[in-house]
């Protein structure tokens, strides 16, 4: 503690709690926020507590559906299956919260990849310019030219259908977002005089890049990645229900909302007669994809030292 | 006649690739500094005075190159064409035999970092080999000391990854090692002494308090902080050569005041050599050995200090120092602007604004000649 004009003590206050409790302020004070943040606070603790609320059967994958049977036709809300079952008897309870565990995943690998590899090719496309950069952003606007969802397809097909192949073909179709915010963030940071002044002393190019560019660059991709991962969610969802994802049986919303396809338009006289195969998985869907739609906002709030402040 | 240089330039020549044309922003410029000598570098805004500076480390900013030309430093092994090395000596080279302080203080500084890790960064950069052996000293002290056998085990693991790093300071495995738990204690002994030496730094720049301005963030100090901070971390390896491109410009009078003693101060203390850019001709009078006069990418005059004062031969230095405000006298300015360095006037570069102008003057380009003890001018009125 150093003591100063008299003794008001100048090193009481810790930056490091102020900040936390900026940042809890901010929290409170957007409803929006809130409910982003507890959607998602509801969903870990769901994908936490899978095996306990839907526990699997011994000796099985626990990410394959029980079925009930063989009859294709749906069957309403039993006591067997407290949410109905879908087309093949498959529990829609079960498959709905072990696939919050497989958006989890589906999300994260897929947004934290194609993160990486855009900061990546961002970085050194920024840094160095010229042709490298010439190059790699060429090759960034051909992956632009082509829709993402078709892009992503062409690359299932290519690579074989399957949930990790869906993951694969999402990130090499997603990094290029995150290459472009990345190298224009670099391009302003390259030229300020701390980099001139880094490299005065002696720092190599990787020092430079890793130590002095990247922690100043990196903020917006972060927001970015975290308001993405509502939407990567979204696409892997609608590649497994073109049948490009996770086989018949898994538990992946998409999945079970591919499987109630035939049903949606219900019986003759009774539209709404197999509801539940496709807005229970439906909801799930829609949810998740506002939680972190909502928490993206409530991040960008947060550590977007322009907008923080107002 | 050049004594003992720790750094001589000869016939360099920058030019800048831009869209509308080539700018040829240094020409032929040849200078030297002597060791623990002031060199003021003063000219007009847009004379290439900073990327006289930069170019001497290599640090040309982008569109620029250097054409021609010799920069020798003086390092350990002697004189050095750097212009001849690849980047990776220069990176050995910057920041520990030659060093620069810019402008801008705030803005030299990374916002994310604590000033006394910034200048730590040096430290570890040029001096890593210094600090293990350093912490291997200390871990051999606390062996030696350690009553407990498990204590004693773990530090004897310490010595042996610290042994690593000074055989081999870019050991991959060593710096995996160090991440480790219970090594990672020698991490914390390397940062210490490391730490103590900043403190010290600091200490030297005057900064007042220098525990508690290791670990502040650039925005928490005042310009004049920030500008110390920056001396420091240009000085942290004891530079042989220091250039200080116009350090005090942003900052106000009194604090400009005490940055110049700073420097002063320093330069007894270390016996660094500097060059100060400038357009300052008071500051010049105050703190320079000798003054280099540039004018458009040239150099025009260079001698010492009291020469330039009494007895400028060169017509732009004359005017520069008649267009110094004085107290009962109009304001009297040099007519015409800079020329255009795209393309520049043929013959002498300040013919169009001399007085003096003659028909050589727009054939000719002079040549830096010598007219008495240490002072030179390239000017055809001037014969030596």
């Amino acid at each position: 503690m150093v003591k100063l004009l008299g003794s008001v003590e100048i090193e009481s206050v810790k930056p490091l709690i102020m900040e936390l409790k900026f940042i809890l302020k901010r929290i409170r004070q957007s409803p929006l926020s809130i409910i982003g943040i507890s959607i998602i606070v509801f969903y870990i603790i769901l994908a936490i507590l899978a095996p306990v609320l839907a526990p699997p059967e011994p000796g099985r994958d626990p990410y394959i559906m029980p079925s009930y049977g063989i009859s294709p036709v749906p069957k309403p809300p039993s006591k067997q299956a407290i949410w109905g079952t879908t087309e093949g008897q498959y529990d829609i309870y079960y498959g709905c919260i072990w696939g919050v565990r497989t958006a989890f995943r589906t999300g994260i690998i897929i947004t934290v990849g194609s993160m990486i590899i855009g900061i990546l090719i961002g970085c050194i496309s920024g840094y160095y310019g010229g042709k490298v950069d010439e190059i790699m952003m060429r090759i960034t606007d051909m992956f632009y030219a082509i829709p993402t969802i078709v892009l992503a397809m062409a690359i299932v097909v290519l690579l074989g259908i399957g949930l990790d192949n869906v993951i694969k073909a999402m990130i090499i179709v997603g990094w290029p977002t995150y290459a472009r915010l990345m190298r224009a963030e670099v391009l302003r940071i390259k030229n300020e005089d701390y980099i001139e002044a880094a490299r005065a002393i002696g720092c190599s190019d990787f020092r430079i890049m890793v130590k002095h560019i990247l922690p100043n660059a990196i903020y917006p991709v972060i927001i970015m990645a975290s308001m993405n991962i509502g939407n990567v969610v979204l696409a892997a969802s609608a590649l497994s229900f073109l049948g490009l994802g996770s086989p018949a049986g898994y538990a992946d919303w998409g999945a079970m909302i591919a499987l109630s396809r035939n049903w949606i338009l219900g019986l003759p006289g009774n539209p709404l007669a197999f509801w539940h195969t496709y807005i229970i998985p439906g909801l799930f869907i829609f949810t998740f994809v506002l939680g972190w739609n909502l928490l993206g906002d409530a991040f960008r709030d947060m550590l977007d030292p322009l907008i923080r402040r107002r | 006649m050049e004594g003992n240089p720790v750094l001589k330039v000869e016939n360099l020549v920058v030019r800048f690739y831009t869209y509308e044309g080539v700018v040829k922003a240094i020409e032929k410029v040849s200078f030297f500094l002597r060791e623990g000598e002031v060199l003021g570098i003063v000219g007009e805004t847009g004379c290439g005075k900073s990327v006289t500076a930069l170019s001497v480390m290599r640090l040309t900013p982008h569109p620029g190159r250097i054409e021609n030309g010799e920069v020798y430093i003086k390092t350990d092994d002697g004189l050095v064409n750097i212009l001849e090395k690849d980047e990776k000596y220069l990176e050995k080279i910057r920041g520990r035999y030659i060093s620069i302080v810019f402008q801008e203080p705030g803005a030299a500084l990374n916002p994310l970092y604590k000033i006394g890790d910034q200048i730590a960064e040096v430290l570890l950069i040029h001096r890593r080999l210094n600090y293990y052996k350093r912490a291997l000293k200390v871990i051999e002290d606390k062996i030696w000391r350690e009553n407990s056998s498990f204590k004693r085990r773990i530090l004897s693991m310490q010595r042996k990854v610290c042994k690593m790093l000074i055989e081999n300071p870019n050991s991959t495995l060593a710096s995996i090692l160090l991440k480790l738990p219970l090594i990672s204690g020698l991490k914390k002994l390397i940062e210490q002494e490391v730490r103590e030496d900043v403190i010290m730094i600091l200490r030297d720049m005057g900064l007042p308090d220098p525990e508690r301005v290791y670990n502040m963030y650039p925005h928490e100090l005042s310009g004049g902080m920030k500008q110390r901070a920056v001396i420091a971390m240009a000085l942290a390896c004891n530079p042989k050569i220091m250039i200080a491109d116009e350090p005090t410009t942003n900052l106000d009078v009194t604090i400009q005041a005490q940055i110049l003693q700073l420097i002063k101060d320093l330069r007894e203390k270390l016996g660094s050599s500097i060059i100060y850019i400038t357009h300052d001709l008071g500051v010049i009078a105050e703190l320079c050995d000798r003054v280099a006069v540039m004018y458009a990418g040239n150099i025009c005059e260079v001698a010492n200090v009291y020469e330039i004062f009494k007895n400028p031969l060169h017509p732009y230095t004359k005017a520069l120092l008649e267009s110094i405000p004085r107290p009962g006298r109009p304001f009297k300015s040099i007519p015409g602007t800079i020329p255009n360095l795209i393309n520049p006037p043929p013959g002498c570069r300040f013919h169009p604004r001399c007085k003096y102008a003659m028909d050589k003057c727009r054939r000719e380009v002079p040549r830096l000649i010598k007219v008495g003890e240490d002072h030179y001018v390239a000017c055809h009125l001037v014969r030596g």
